[in-house]
């Protein structure tokens, strides 16, 4: 290496104007790859008849905006990421997973006690939409994983959760549009295992392209 | 020549615009600063090597400041994720090196001058003392091991988990 003197030189003549990393960008990033996948799955698979009539049923339509929500405070935090700084306060994304956590414990509360909504908790109703709900996922994680690169996220790791969950929200609520079970057993558990499973698979496979 | 937070905001500012003589002035001004915050945090002969690493981080990322933001919690941030990168490298070579941490007898305690009296506080006991015998009191592993009444695998376990979970605990913070 030159000594650090020589390393200023270099670095001051390398000097050009840069772009600057504007989370609004990320987000608006988001909000768009969340509408086209939104798009298309239910051009693919057609959207819930209650939905399409304007007609929602409560708890398809109460999780899909509990999902949303959360999706949204986790994708709002994982953008702030880009710009890091010692100090600053970031925990909303740990109350909004709290929030979400009401979809699986509903679901298991439900299951006690009513053995026809218990089943759909079992196969073969749910894979089909963990299934479809996960690759539904891989476009907002891929955007953001983009996106993120450009700016400074200090914790890899924590920055792989976050891409994942907000990717499985989007594709949880994606699923959630076109899939016509109402029961919250299934709800709770399956649509909600799509966030799951992009969670882990972006820990697993994010943080190399995250580290700078 | 110390100038404030606010001039340095100003200046990083002028720099994300191209205006050179206000980045000469950012980056001299960072290198003071690193090197003080190096100097409590790693042994003398790394703190020109992270600094230098950590200027090249600020250039390749500078994109990611926020001129409307203080500067100095900006490079603060930048500055804790080289040193955690550094920790991660001093437990990269503990797991590479096949006589475990052995190989790190001969060189001065890696982690002496490390000012993580408060962070060792949050570790398991075992590990804890595993890492001040061997990384910061420089007593060899058979030494070491005799003292705390660890074996020697065991204790090498330790320190690498130890390291481990110091780099995650200084990571989180």
């Amino acid at each position: 290496m030159p000594n650090t003197d020589e390393l200023i030189d270099e670095l001051t003549t390398d000097l050009r104007p840069r772009r600057r990393v504007l989370p609004w960008v990320g987000r608006g990033l988001l909000a768009a790859i969340a509408l086209l996948t939104f798009a298309v799955l239910v051009a693919l698979l057609g959207m819930r008849p209650d939905f399409a009539t304007g007609q929602p049923h409560s708890v398809p339509l109460i999780s899909a905006l509990v999902i949303l929500s959360a999706g949204g405070t986790v994708g709002t935090a994982l953008t702030a990421m880009a710009r890091p700084a010692v100090g600053a306060a970031r925990s909303g994304w740990q109350w909004a997973l709290a929030a979400l956590a009401v979809l699986p414990i509903a679901a298991i509360v439900t299951a006690v006690g009513n053995a026809p909504d218990r089943a759909l908790m079992m196969p073969p109703e749910g894979p089909p939409c963990l299934v479809i709900g996960t690759i539904a996922s891989i476009g907002s994680i891929v955007a953001l994983t983009w996106w993120l690169r450009r700016g400074a996220p200090t914790s890899a790791a924590r920055a792989s959760w976050l891409v994942g969950i907000t990717g499985g929200a989007v594709g949880a609520v994606a699923m959630g549009l076109v899939c016509p079970i109402d029961a919250i057993t299934h709800i709770g558990t399956w649509h909600v295992g799509i966030i799951v499973v992009a969670a882990v698979g972006s820990r697993l496979a994010l943080p190399r392209f995250l580290r700078w | 020549m110390k100038v404030d937070d606010e001039t340095l905001r100003r200046a990083m500012a002028l720099a994300l615009n191209g205006d050179r003589a206000a980045y000469r002035l950012v980056l001299d001004q960072s290198r003071h600063w690193l090197s003080t915050y190096y100097r409590r945090r790693v042994p003398p002969q790394m703190i020109d090597d992270l600094v230098q690493e950590t200027l090249i981080s600020v250039h390749s990322k500078r994109q990611s400041f926020d001129p409307s933001r203080p500067f100095l919690p900006w490079l603060a941030a930048i500055a804790r994720y080289r040193w955690v990168d550094a920790l991660r490298k001093m437990q990269s070579a503990d797991e590479l090196d096949s006589e475990g941490i052995a190989g790190a007898e001969e060189e001065s305690p890696i982690l002496a001058r490390l000012s993580i009296g408060r962070l060792l506080a949050h570790l398991p006991v075992r590990q804890a003392n595993a890492i001040v015998l061997t990384r910061i009191e420089g007593h060899s592993v058979a030494d070491a091991a005799r003292l705390c009444g660890q074996s020697e695998n065991l204790l090498k376990v330790n320190v690498h988990r130890g390291l481990r979970k110091l780099a995650a605990l200084v990571e989180s913070e």
